[in-house]
């Protein structure tokens, strides 16, 4: 208990940028396993509140199966479906319906869904940790190559701080409150103050190695979407030969 | 609250001692959140409460529908007074049945029943619109702020990013009269003199804490903003000078 108060003390400075927070995390013994333990007990804290929240708003949501048939049965209602010849009615309507069908398919992914909540304790600590792991390692490197004097264990442990933004989550125990891109954009200004402090970096310099990592990952993901387009074009240009 | 009081009266009135003392603070951007926070709050509780009173005092939706009904009617009827292309009788009965249809529509939406009955929903949409809306504005201050604190290290600006934030979280002060955003006329008056009092108050807290004149706090603040329109224009005119060719 003692520690998750500590935890807790560690995250609510970090949240208000205060650079002594994250200091302590640097000099402290293990920050590697201290970070590691801050992310999954914020992950599975917000995750369990988020599952209260989840199933007040689904039972305050009317079944989006109903509203789609009750959509469906209006549109039919209407006068443009008179005007289709009855010889292409049927067949032009079922195409109708499946691409409708397609559309609410979508829908309904935002739709609350509290089994998806529940899935989410184990699903966002895994992601969180994984998304730390990779962009701590890649921050360690630029900042080192900046100039950088931190060992990778004192990067990880005051990157793990930038999670605290996510404590914000919390209200979602109410539905219909949300953060929205809050808790992303705050996360991005604790890794600078984390980056700052643990390699002792001049603010340019600590800007640069925060945003390096995610300009590198974002490059990334547009290299691997137009191989993959391309890779995509190409099978289906084979088989049409 | 004593402090937040303070702070409010300082910003109000521009007095540059209480935006020194809030930079030289060691929990400046606390500070900041607290303000923003509060404010946000009153204005969100005061706009969800007006909201959730229209909500659960609203006439039955067959009442809108049939208020809707003769506006429409009543649209169409005035678009041929007027001199308007004449509406073929087919057509307006086509947009009769549109309208129709769509008013069936959305009563039989109302009508599905949820676990919980309807007065939960409308609450907790309240409570949460309320609740959201701190997080609303500290996003926008926040982007706004770090885009602004770019532009002024540029400019040779000697703030940190707490400074930064906690200075210009100031702004919000005048945000107070948007409380009475719903009050017909008077509401949009008090936000437009909210926003340019805000404006004011945060091109002054750039300067503060970058240790800027205004003309440097001015343009760290407006610079974030017109850099985007004038590479907007600048492919405008790059696109209008291709079809041109």
């Amino acid at each position: 208990m003692q520690t998750i108060v500590a935890y807790l003390r560690l995250c609510m400075g970090a949240l208000f940028l205060r650079d002594e927070s994250y200091a302590e995390m640097r000099d402290s013994p293990n920050p590697f396993v201290k970070g590691l333990l801050l992310i999954v007990i914020v992950a599975i804290s917000v995750s369990l509140v988020a599952i209260v929240g989840t199933v007040l708003k689904w039972a305050t949501t009317p079944d989006f199966g109903r509203m789609q048939e009750a959509v469906w049965e209006g549109m039919m209602k209407m006068p443009w479906v008179k005007e289709i010849p009855p010889g292409q009615r049927e067949g032009l309507l079922r195409m109708i319906r499946a691409q409708y069908d397609f559309g609410w398919g979508i829908a309904k992914q935002f739709a609350p869904r509290p089994l998806r909540a529940i899935i989410d304790v184990i699903t966002n600590p895994i992601f969180l940790v994984v998304g730390w792991l990779v962009y701590g390692l890649l921050a360690h490197l630029f900042a080192k190559i900046l100039g950088g004097r931190a060992r990778l264990g004192q990067t990880y442990g005051c990157t793990a701080l930038a999670v605290s933004p996510r404590l914000l989550n919390l209200v979602s125990l109410l539905p219909y409150a949300a953060i929205g891109g809050l808790a992303t954009i705050w996360s991005l200004i604790c890794n600078y103050l984390a980056l700052k402090n643990a390699h002792e970096l001049t603010p340019g310099r600590a800007f640069w190695a925060t945003a390096l990592p995610i300009l590198t990952l974002l490059l990334l993901v547009v290299l691997l979407t137009i191989g993959g387009g391309m890779a995509i074009a190409n099978l289906i240009g084979r088989s049409m030969r | 609250m004593r402090e937040i009081l303070r702070l409010g009266r300082g910003a109000l009135l521009l007095d540059t001692q209480t935006f020194m003392e809030l930079r030289a603070s060691k929990d400046v951007f606390k500070k900041g959140v607290t303000l923003i926070v509060a404010i946000s709050l009153v204005v969100g509780i005061v706009g969800s409460a007006v909201d959730f009173i229209g909500e659960v005092t609203a006439p039955p939706p067959e009442v809108g529908f049939q208020k809707m009904r003769q506006g429409i009617n009543q649209a169409l009827d005035m678009m041929q007074s007027f001199g308007g292309p004449s509406l073929d009788p087919k057509m307006r009965e086509m947009i009769q049945s549109y309208m129709e249809a769509g008013f069936g529509i959305a009563s039989k939406i109302a009508e599905i029943p949820t676990p919980l009955p309807s007065p939960a929903r409308e609450t907790f949409k309240a409570v949460g619109g309320a609740i959201s809306s701190p997080f609303r504005r500290m996003f926008a201050w926040m982007f706004y702020g770090l885009l602004v604190l770019v532009v002024a290290k540029v400019l040779g600006g000697k703030a940190t990013i707490q400074q930064m934030l906690g200075c210009t979280s100031l702004y919000v002060v005048p945000h107070i009269l948007d409380a009475f955003g719903f009050v017909p006329c008077l509401g949009a008056l008090l936000s437009l003199i909210a926003f340019f009092w805000g404006i004011v108050i945060y091109v002054k807290g750039v300067a503060v804490a970058h240790d800027f004149g205004y003309g440097k706090a001015i343009l760290a603040f407006l610079l974030p903003l017109l850099g985007p329109i004038f590479l907007l224009l600048l492919l405008a005119i790059f696109v209008i000078a291709l079809v041109a060719r």
